[in-house]
């Protein structure tokens, strides 16, 4: 145990250092406007130390890894959000806090979920919300950069679908926890259909391909039937084929996939200007501060990915994703680890709606795969992603330590 | 439970192929993508590239011996400007930056445009000496294969012809010439662009990468090389030649219907006698002829650093077909850079050698070299006792009373060649010549086409011959 806090710390150390030199570099090179700036700048390696320390007063056996991963991501974000659009970064501090805070409270709260599973007509609340909170910015909706998937209060954008996405989780875990039928699968499929097509109708193809999978995933995690999968890969097969002779804007995105240079002043210019940047940084990067991911178009939000790639090169892009392979092989551990069929399922369904969406935003900037718009998980600039984020690995860290009180209940059984 | 359990491992296993797929395309993106991207033609949309040049000195282009060719100066107005000090002998080789000119780039200037930038070497030492050094204002130099004086030479010897020279090592692959005439002075291209772009001769197009032409007598290295590795018996032969061959009800005749009587492989292949390759080409059958032709690469493209374009070799339908291929007409068409590689192989005991034309990039301050061109192996297309057999047989074609290739001639060294007078539908035959020499150790293998220039004994040979004679004796 004191040998786990040992390693720890010392990670923590690192994390710390990285940061202290990377913004030392940052303000040399472009000073910061005001004092705010540096104080929330201070504040942040604060923050990351308070959460760490009472984090392990509280949670003794729970994820630290969490807290020391997301420390570390969410720094690489604030460094290249300073890089790109110092404005920002005094308000991603603060997203940074709440979702550190959220993240706490969601661990207490799914500590217990039972209540979460008995709660009555929970299939139906848990599938009335999801639907009123994708269905509202349709409604009531703002559309920025093409997508219109937005709500705004007083100037806050709010992105609901990234809270969506945690009640959709719990939807789904209940109803696979009971109902395996092959007609409750068909009903199952049929509400999502619904979804993809109200994501459809909003243009946002990532949502509708994060909520479309993660739910192919959690039906074959739950009935075992591969048929279920097969049918459901072939119709996502069809689905694409005809959305794209359907829809404009899944026809440019796939097209820009296939063949970058078609328009490069126009549909492509964002997927090369990210191929640019990657290429710049080449296998050491640029060097923080020597690149120009100002370059990219939605650099700081959906692009943030090739930026580090830019300025810490291939070396650091790899490193990235190595963290979300351990954040995701932590999820799966919970998961497997977890004490029943409901919380297994919960935390199933988090840690693949999480690394689906990693692997969607990355895999789309350097063109693995055809690009949708959604945010790098800790990274990317954004409140909503962000404070969502969080209480996805929070309530991961609620159900892992559910298990841990019972056994100590058990024990002082005998 | 266990079920759910093995599931959820099922799902660790389909993340981890997702999760480690990135991880993979990301190195092959670094590995093979990377550098075409940023040379491609598209970059011009890399602001990078832009902001760089403005800030960068470009670097300059250099011969083998570190003569200056291409320079960048700055101008009064803070602008740059590129000066080209050898313009129309190395206007296609050198190409141009589409930095300069927007409207596009080519040659040594687009493939090391990088390089010219001082964009390579991430190798964050040489980054850093550069920025306390020159204040990574300079880019770096390149420094070509080709030999200045050579280049002039084969430049004055092709001034008011169509053609092309191309002279390399033939162990190393490094090209020592590579002319292109009629030329352009590049100097004079922001000025005439259009002109320039649209004019009737081509004079923008790299005839010695991107020209294609039918190779005529000269292809008789390659039959005769198919003929020694699949055939051999039919290397004694003898034939009487009586100026013309009916293949199939056509005649097809030999060089101004000249009979040659009675001959042996040797005498034919020194006189270049159509007859004797047609019936040997007959024996030999298409398979074998179509089989060593891809051998030397003929319906490929040749690797180099410059555009080269894809070399055109159909399959032989029929025995029509399979008789002009024997000598190298119908329908093939290679470019004259491929056919000096034929000859190269004949040198280089059955070895082409890659071709190149960039010896080294260096830094300007310190002279520190940041990348070397090395020599490697590009076919191999026949054995040494194949390539010692052709080399007699082309030592001859120059040397021999009846060698078409006389006028190659340089006393006291032995120069090996073949001649090509190669039919087309524009006008006059192409002449075209291949040769190196010293035959018994070549150090330098010449390939001249002169477009509509007649015979090639008569035009091309003496062009190579004086390429070669200077090579050797300066």
């Amino acid at each position: 145990m004191e040998e786990y806090i040992k390693t720890g710390s010392k990670a923590m150390k690192n994390v710390f250092w990285i940061f202290v030199i990377a913004f030392a570099l940052l303000f040399i090179h472009n000073k910061p406007k005001g004092f705010d700036t540096i104080y929330f700048t201070l504040a942040f390696p604060i923050l990351i130390y308070i959460v760490y320390y009472l984090h392990v007063r509280l949670f003794p056996l729970g994820e630290i890894q969490f807290i020391i991963l997301t420390s570390f991501l969410t720094e690489m974000g604030l460094i290249m959000i300073y890089r790109v659009a110092p404005d920002l970064l005094i308000k991603q501090i603060v997203w940074i806090g709440i979702g550190f805070t959220l993240y706490f409270i969601s661990s207490y709260f799914s500590k217990h979920y039972d209540w979460l599973y008995k709660l009555k007509y929970g299939e139906l609340i848990y599938f009335g919300i999801t639907m009123v909170l994708i269905a509202s910015p349709l409604i009531f909706g703002e559309e920025i950069g093409g997508a219109k998937n937005w709500l705004t209060f007083d100037g806050i954008y709010v992105q609901p679908a990234e809270a969506a996405k945690i009640i959709y989780i719990l939807f789904l875990a209940k109803y696979l926890s009971s109902k395996r039928e092959a007609k409750d699968i068909v009903i199952l499929g049929i509400i999502t259909l619904i979804i993809v097509g109200i994501f459809a109708l909003e243009k946002d193809l990532g949502m509708a391909f994060l909520f479309y999978v993660t739910t192919l995933l959690m039906i074959f995690v739950a009935t075992s039937n591969l048929l279920y999968t097969a049918i459901g890969l072939g119709a996502l097969v069809v689905g694409g084929i005809i959305s794209y002779f359907l829809f404009g804007h899944v026809r440019v995105r796939i097209e820009a996939w296939l063949n970058p240079w078609m328009d490069v002043p126009g549909k492509t210019y964002q997927i090369v200007q990210s191929l640019f940047a990657i290429a710049a940084g080449g296998f050491f990067g640029t060097g923080l501060g020597m690149g120009h991911p100002e370059y990219i178009p939605a650099v700081a939000t959906d692009f943030i990915f090739s930026a580090i790639s830019e300025e810490f090169g291939f070396l650091g892009a790899v490193a990235i994703i190595l963290v979300y392979f351990v954040i995701m092989y932590r999820g799966i551990k919970v998961a497997l680890n977890a004490k029943d069929e409901f919380g297994a399922l919960v935390a199933t369904g988090l840690i693949s709606m999480f690394s689906l969406q990693v692997f969607t935003i990355i895999g789309g900037v350097i063109k693995f795969i055809p690009l949708t718009g959604v945010t790098l998980p800790f990274v990317s600039y954004g409140g909503s992603s962000m404070v969502m984020s969080f209480v996805t690995l929070g309530m991961l860290n609620g159900i892992a330590l559910k298990e841990e009180q019972q056994d100590v209940q058990l024990k002082s059984q005998y | 439970m266990s079920n759910l359990n093995r599931n959820i491992k099922i799902l660790f296993g389909v993340f981890s192929v997702l999760f480690f797929s990135l991880i993979a395309y990301l190195t092959y993106f670094q590995i093979y993508e990377r550098d075409r991207l940023i040379t491609s033609s598209y970059s011009i949309y890399n602001r990078r590239l832009i902001e760089q040049e403005k800030k960068i000195l470009r670097g300059s282009i250099l011969d083998r011996n570190g003569i200056v060719l291409a320079k960048s100066i700055i101008e009064a107005d803070g602008s740059q400007k590129r000066e080209y000090l050898d313009g129309p002998a190395f206007a296609q080789v050198i190409g141009y930056s589409r930095r300069i000119y927007q409207q596009g780039n080519a040659g040594i200037e687009k493939a090391y445009d990088r390089e010219l930038l001082g964009m390579v070497g991430n190798d964050p030492i040489i980054v850093l000496r550069k920025l306390v050094l020159a204040k990574g204002q300079v880019g770096d130099n390149v420094y070509l294969t080709i030999d200045k004086t050579l280049q002039d030479l084969a430049y004055k010897e092709m001034e008011g012809k169509k053609g092309a020279v191309v002279a390399l090592n033939p162990k190393t692959g490094e090209i020592l010439a590579m002319v292109s005439t009629p030329s352009y002075d590049p100097n004079t291209l922001g000025e005439n662009w259009k002109e320039i772009m649209t004019s009737p001769d081509n004079v923008v197009l790299n005839r010695a990468t991107q020209g294609l032409y039918p190779p005529g007598s000269v292809f008789k290295i390659v039959t005769t090389a198919a003929v020694l590795t699949y055939e051999p018996e039919l290397y004694n032969k003898t034939f009487d030649c009586k100026g013309y061959i009916i293949v199939d009800g056509n005649k097809i005749n030999d060089f101004r219907g000249i009979a040659h009587g009675i001959e042996d492989f040797k005498q034919a292949f020194y006189r270049s006698c159509n007859s004797f390759f047609i019936q040997t080409g007959l024996d030999l059958g298409s398979e074998n002829l179509q089989s060593m032709a891809y051998n030397f690469g003929l319906d490929k493209r040749v690797p180099l650093e410059i555009d080269t374009a894809k070399n055109y070799f159909p399959p032989i339908e029929g025995k029509v077909a399979l008789a002009e291929t024997s000598i190298g007409q119908g329908k093939i068409l290679v470019t004259p850079l491929t056919m000096a590689l034929v000859a190269s192989a004949v040198a280089n005991d059955g070895v082409i050698m890659k071709p190149y034309l960039m010896r080294y990039v260096a830094e300007p301050i310190s002279g520190t070299v940041i990348e070397k061109s090395t020599p490697s192996q590009y076919l191999n297309p026949i054995s040494k006792k194949v390539a010692d057999t052709i080399k007699q047989l082309m030592i001859g074609a120059v040397n021999d009373k009846d060698g078409t290739g006389k006028a190659a001639q340089i006393p006291g060294i032995t120069v090996a060649g073949k001649t090509g007078t190669a039919e087309n539908p524009h006008g006059d035959p192409h002449a075209w010549f291949v040769g190196f020499a010293p035959a018994e150790n070549p150090q330098i293998v010449v390939s001249v086409i002169v477009e509509n220039g007649g015979e090639g004994g008569k035009v091309a040979a003496p062009i190579a011959r004086d390429i070669i004679k200077f090579y050797l004796t300066k």
